[in-house]
């Protein structure tokens, strides 16, 4: 047992420090001077450390903006896509209909085109719905690209749930409505867990189709901000990674209390099998 | 239970939160009237550009502030976008019909945004504007396209030299005055060892993939060659050789420093400012960087010189511009804010901040005291000629990226220069119908 | 209609209520701009609506005759076996070691360092690499020191070289998508199976190979098929890093469709290859229809 345990730490760790190393380079050109980002002889660690880079992320009002908005877009993408891939892939799990595999296929055809071949008709359509430079325009494009994962995992881990759990509710009277969201709905709390924390990045990680379907300031998110630090003779080296750094905070959070759902033996194992 | 009614919940806020924000497109992409517009009827321009995020961005918005406040019918609508991403936005607006009514040109696009017809034409624009006058201005960015101008100059900028001071005069050398020079200063400059080289330079294929366009199309005007001959495009002039063939020559000296197949046109400035460089081909924007970057690296800037030293050399001219779109149902009053922003108090204060060279004659800018070198360039500028063929080039953008392509395999040595130039050539035989 | 037959009404209508909502979202916003780029695939000229016209297959002949598809192609398909085979086996492997039985609070710590690639934009990961990956960059700089000479190693530079560091780089930044699922997946596997084999004597590594692997195939076998999809229109990470380059050789079916729509400014080649590239991930989704198929209950 113990054995076992200092083996899955020792793993843990030192894989961890391949895995990390990245993130530590970041940090590393976060809290330097420009002029030291690129060096001869190249430093690990600043030679005049400095939290110039940070200062100017947390003094600029337009950055909080940004940061806000892939916040917000993040929420509302993901209680949406998570609302309805659940209902969509209890459909699809449970029941069996005229069409259903090309529907499935369907499904995930979506995700075979090139997003940037996607980019010009996108930005066509959304005029025309007069969705162009909105907030509901880009959320309502995050929830398509979004919905095929959830859909995907929902129906995987209702698989996982025995069917038995179903009859049992619905001999006690329940509809199918209720059947899913008090009963099957809990039970896949990890899958669920799984395409929260999928969404919400996917929705705070996406830039092509931010920069394409919007126009104002206002509604700018934070990987736009990022990408302005790219000017045209120079970068905010510092600045891209302390804000990349400072920005990752709140997805990390979503992330840890995401996780906890992910406890071994905690889920429903004693119905299957 | 919970987990049921916390999750309609978050349904019910977030239906109400989208039809909340079911906000209001910008005034520009909604059918505006169409009758004829008369100067008192408030009228909103959308300006895209990148100038916003960089230098100067605070003396942008006051000239704004001012125009709008001097025409208070006029709203400027600032669309900032970064600069990688403002060319495909212009365009994929204009497939969307929604392209903005300004447009901040970098002048390699100006033909390609022609032939998508995105410009508008501005000549009777500036010949009914009686406080204009075109000669005031650097005349490059008035090339005509099949009889019309269709850029405005806001600031001007060109491609030399650049060396490093302190590398040169510790190998006791002086700048070079022929490309014989320019082999042989950076062969005796380059000592891997103490991790010196004598060059730097890109032509790698991420993203711009503008290699060809720093290094080859300069030292190509350098020998007052062309890539427009007889009106066909071609590569396959002397001239285009020699600018291969000095790269392949370096390369094959070892002089190049490692990663020119990698590094961004940024990157090699980057390496420049380090100070373990001997020389780059750049442009004056390049300035403010490097001396930002190492204060105490001592650099200076001469123009490229012609391959034996003798003759005039001509410089790869280069800089911001600002077009109408077409689309655009206000062109006089956009005329009427270009025409503000190059007044040449102006184009002055702006190139002032931005750290920028006035694309005006007679302007002089007020930071030679920081940045030394730029007297340097505007000796430079005021004394020689300046060329820019790619604004009137067809498919400027994907030809510019086959050259560079070349230039990348003559320095893995995959081709020679002959094959590589036919093979671009071929290309551009292709792309351009010729 | 009597009780009996309303009854069945409902109970066949039941599904697709369930789906009903997710339907209409894909089909309002994504189905159109699929659409419209299979109908951009047969013509020319797309932005001039005077001179735009219906060519057939002309764009397909084009796009398959390009010199540089076969290329593309051959890196395409490399590039996504090798990032699904690297995503599953590190996902696999670590979502084991952070679902081991030690304290809750090193439980957390370790998962979200294992989580941070997939955290930040594209962006940020391609210039991150590219500056540890610089010839005078950190990589070199250690390698370096580790080896006692000078090495400076054209990491994304040089043809082959460019297409393991790319792989390298996919990997680090990808794995996350599938270590969380299989994470979850773990959730759904029944203690008791681990308990009876340690009754028996099977060892963790054993335990791994015939309770875990294959109780977790189902969802590896999605998740493989989803990765590949993605991975083959892995767009920004590949463009903003090499570009495609050095000379092609890092070229995928969505940096080709980029090039020839934003660069060369053939929307109809860029679509008709983008129809292709469906061509082909549809054979992917069949397999994926088949084994719903397989799993229905």
């Amino acid at each position: 047992m113990k054995r076992d345990k200092l083996v899955n730490y020792l793993l843990l760790m030192v894989i961890g420090l391949f895995v990390f190393f990245p993130v530590f380079w970041m940090m590393s050109v976060s809290f330097r001077p420009n002029g030291e980002v690129f060096g001869n002889p190249l430093r690990i660690l600043p030679a005049t450390p400095t939290l110039e880079a940070y200062q100017k992320v947390l003094a600029d009002p337009d950055i909080l903006t940004y940061f806000l908005n892939s916040y917000l877009n993040g929420m509302v993408v993901t209680a949406i896509s998570i609302a309805l891939g659940i209902m969509a892939g209890y459909a699809l799990s449970r029941y069996s209909f005229p069409g259903k595999s090309l529907l499935n296929g369907a499904i995930i055809a979506t995700q075979t085109i090139p997003q940037v071949t996607l980019v010009i008709p996108f930005f066509i359509l959304m005029v025309e719905y007069g969705l162009y430079d909105t907030r509901t325009g880009l959320v309502l494009a995050y929830i398509s690209f979004a919905l095929p994962y959830t859909i995907v995992m929902m129906v995987g881990h209702f698989n996982a749930i025995s069917p038995e759990l179903d009859d049992a509710a619905r001999i006690d009277g329940a509809s199918e409505w209720r059947t899913l969201w008090q009963i099957i709905v809990p039970v896949a709390r990890p899958g669920i867990m799984s395409a929260v924390i999928y969404t919400f990045i996917l929705a705070w990680n996406e830039f092509i189709f931010a920069t394409t379907l919007l126009r104002s300031d206002e509604l700018k998110t934070f990987p736009i901000g990022i990408a302005l630090l790219k000017g045209e003779a120079s970068f905010e080296w510092n600045m891209m990674m302390a804000m990349a750094l400072l920005g990752s905070v709140p997805v990390i959070l979503v992330y840890l209390v995401g996780q906890r759902q992910f406890i071994a033996g905690l889920a429903s194992g004693g119905v299957k099998g | 239970m919970k987990k049921a009614l916390s999750l309609i919940l978050a349904l019910g806020m977030s239906v109400l939160l989208l039809t909340g924000c079911a906000g209001a497109p910008s005034s520009s992409v909604a059918a505006p009237d169409s009758e004829e517009p008369v100067a008192t009827e408030p009228v909103t321009l959308e300006f895209i550009q990148w100038w916003s995020s960089e230098a100067g961005s605070e003396e942008l918005d006051r000239l704004v502030a001012e125009f709008e406040s001097q025409n208070p019918n006029i709203d400027i609508e600032l669309v900032t976008l970064p600069f990688g991403d403002v060319r495909t936005q212009i365009i994929a607006s204009q497939a969307s019909k929604t392209t903005p009514d300004i447009l901040a040109m970098n002048p390699p696009w100006t033909r390609e945004f022609y032939d998508l017809q995105i410009l508008a034409p501005l000549d009777e624009l500036m010949a009914a504007d009686p406080d204009f006058n075109k000669e005031d201005y650097f005349q490059a960015s008035f090339t005509q396209i099949e009889g019309g101008t269709y850029l405005m100059p806001v600031n001007t900028q060109a491609f030399y030299l650049f060396y490093n001071k302190t590398m040169f005069e510790q190998a006791g050398l002086t700048p070079p005055t022929s490309w014989e020079e320019i082999v042989s200063c950076a062969r005796q400059l380059t000592d891997p060892d103490k991790n010196q080289y004598g060059f730097t330079v890109t032509m790698a294929e991420q993203e711009a993939s503008n290699g060809s366009i720093l290094f080859f199309y300069p030292l190509l005007y350098a020998q007052n060659g062309r890539t427009l001959v007889d009106g066909q495009y071609t590569v396959q002039t002397e001239e285009m050789y020699n600018a291969l063939d000095l790269l392949r020559q370096l390369n094959e000296d070892g002089s190049l420093l490692p990663g020119t197949t990698t590094k961004s046109e940024v990157q090699m400035v980057e390496e420049f400012s380090v100070g373990n460089v001997g020389m780059m081909i750049s442009n004056d924007s390049h300035i403010k960087t490097v001396t930002d970057r190492n204060p105490e690296l001592d650099f200076g800037i001469v123009p490229i010189p012609t391959m034996d030293g003798t003759g005039t050399p001509e410089l790869r001219h280069h800089g911001w511009d600002i077009a109408i779109s077409e689309s655009c149902e206000h062109k006089q009053e956009a005329w009427e804010f270009i025409s503000f922003l190059c007044e040449k108090e102006n184009m002055q204060s702006y190139c002032n901040a931005a750290l920028k060279l006035p694309a005006a004659y007679g302007v002089t800018v007020d930071y030679l005291d920081e940045y030394p070198v730029v007297q340097d360039v505007m000796d430079i500028v005021n004394t020689y000629d300046m060329v820019e063929e790619l604004m009137v080039m067809p498919k400027a953008s994907a030809c510019w990226v086959d050259l560079t392509k070349a230039g990348s395999a003559v320095v893995q040595g995959a081709q020679t220069v002959d094959d590589a130039l036919a093979q671009t050539q071929e290309l551009w035989n292709e792309k351009l119908g010729q | 209609m009597n009780k009996q037959q309303l009854f069945r009404l409902r109970k066949r209508a039941v599904p697709w209520l369930l789906l009903l909502p997710a339907l209409l979202v894909m089909a309002a916003v994504i189905a159109f701009p699929i659409f419209k780029v299979i109908q951009y695939s047969f013509i020319d000229n797309i932005f001039l609506a005077e001179d735009m016209r219906f060519v057939g297959l002309s764009n397909y002949v084009k796009v398959l005759q390009d010199p540089r598809t076969g290329k593309m192609l051959l890196f395409t398909v490399v590039f996504t076996l090798g990032s699904v085979v690297l995503h599953s086996a590190l996902g696999v492997l670590f979502a084991v070691l952070l679902n081991g039985r030690i304290s809750s609070r090193a439980l957390a710590f370790f998962r979200v360092l294992y989580v941070l690639p997939w955290i930040f934009t594209a962006a940020v990961v391609a210039i991150t690499w590219q500056l540890i990956l610089n010839p005078q960059g950190v990589a070199n700089v250690l390698l370096s020191a580790a080896m006692g000479r000078k090495v400076m190693v054209e990491w994304l530079g040089k043809p082959v070289l460019a297409v393991f560091s790319l792989l390298l780089i996919n990997a680090w930044r990808g794995y996350p998508t599938c270590m969380v699922s299989f994470l979850a997946g773990l959730q759904n596997i029944p203690v008791s199976l681990y308990e009876a084999a340690e009754v028996d004597g099977a060892g963790k590594v054993r335990q791994f190979f015939s309770i875990t692997l294959p109780q977790l195939r189902p969802i590896i076998c999605s998740m493989a098929i989803l990765d590949g999809i993605w991975t083959m229109n892995l767009f920004p990470l590949i463009w903003l890093t090499t570009g495609g380059g050095p000379l092609g050789t890092t070229e995928t079916i969505a940096t080709l469709t980029y090039r020839m729509s934003f660069v060369e400014y053939e929307f109809g080649r860029s679509s008709a290859l983008a129809v292709i590239g469906l061509l082909i991930t549809t054979v992917g989704i069949v397999f994926y229809m088949k084994l719903q198929k397989q799993v229905d209950f």
